[in-house]
């Protein structure tokens, strides 16, 4: 089966056109995307002070880097949740966006960058290290994720 | 509803500057960018001190950290969020003016302002007291949830005030 032919059946789907016709499924997934968002950054950007600092900041203990990751992956759930619902309404429009595209390939990157190296220095709390290592890794997870941002509302401007 | 709006809005909206940024492909999307990436960082962190202030989060960390923690982070990025939303509103303030959703936003502005005052003046100055015990007054945490409902309908309410556009 094609891809196009993917996109085409789920596009024809009876979830699609729920979505698609209701009017304010749309909206109302978009703003749990954009909170997803808050939560997802503001987790991200504590990993990335705690990265970034001498001393681990919030990261300085095992558990309260955990709690930090737990609210991050509920915030990174939200969001792919929300966006799979949000594409699945009009998937025709978004694959054919270049923006969308864009989004999609810096949206791996982050994810893989994020689920190997940040969670790699953070996951069971701050270890001194080589300051630049850190504060290297923290600077290029928050260009990821800002990017993946930009391409986002990206998507409503360029075609 | 043009007729309506009143005239500094439309003087705003026909300023030179906000015409030149309202038409630029490149200006609009940038400060567009900044403003959601800059409320994504510091609400994201204000949702954390809230759960924080609930016990949700870092129950271990006195409040008084997490604090002095995050505002270095989210203090510049509120700046940027004003900042940007200023000249957003001035690029289609007519629009703007006769927007529902932002007449909405503007007044739970106000209110997780007097929120955030009413935390400040009342739970900040007596913090040392139940900071690390963590015996969090009940006022404390009813502050928080304001917070977290105010801020979570702001971001809702901005999102939606495009579909009105």
């Amino acid at each position: 089966m094609s891809f196009d032919r993917i996109v085409q059946d789920i596009y024809t789907s009876g979830l699609s056109s729920t979505i698609r016709g209701s009017r304010y499924a749309v909206p109302c997934l978009q703003a749990v995307h954009l909170l997803g968002m808050t939560i997802l950054l503001g987790t991200t950007v504590t990993l990335d002070a705690g990265l970034m600092s001498k001393t681990g900041g919030f990261l300085a203990t095992r558990s309260a880097a955990a709690q930090v990751w737990r609210w991050n992956v509920a915030g990174l759930i939200t969001m792919l949740l929300s966006g799979a619902m949000i594409f699945t309404a009009d998937t025709v429009r978004y694959v054919a966006n270049e923006s969308f595209r864009t989004k999609m390939v810096l949206l791996c990157l982050a994810m893989a960058f994020h689920f190997s190296v940040t969670r790699t220095l953070t996951a069971s709390g701050w270890k001194q290290g080589p300051w630049l290592r850190g504060a290297g890794a923290g600077v290029l997870s928050l260009a990821l994720w800002f990017a993946v941002g930009c391409a986002g509302r990206a998507i409503a401007f360029a075609g | 509803m043009i007729a309506d709006v009143p005239l500094w809005c439309r003087w705003l909206h026909d300023s030179g500057w906000a015409t030149w940024i309202r038409e630029s492909d490149i200006v609009f999307p940038i400060i567009e960018g900044a403003h959601i990436l800059a409320l994504s960082v510091s609400i994201g962190l204000v949702f954390l001190f809230d759960l924080r202030l609930l016990g949700l989060i870092f129950r271990d960390v006195p409040v008084s950290k997490v604090m002095q923690r995050f505002v270095p982070w989210s203090m510049p990025g509120f700046i940027v969020i004003f900042a940007t939303g200023l000249i957003l509103f001035a690029t289609q303030a007519d629009k703007a003016y006769s927007n529902t959703f932002f007449r909405w936003k503007i007044a739970f502005l106000i209110l997780a302002g007097l929120n955030a005052a009413f935390y400040q003046v009342k739970y900040f100055p007596h913090m040392a007291a139940w900071d690390v015990s963590n015996k969090i007054p009940g006022g404390a945490r009813g502050t928080a949830v304001a917070s977290l409902i105010l801020w979570a309908s702001i971001v809702s309410f901005g999102r939606n005030l495009a579909y009105e556009f």
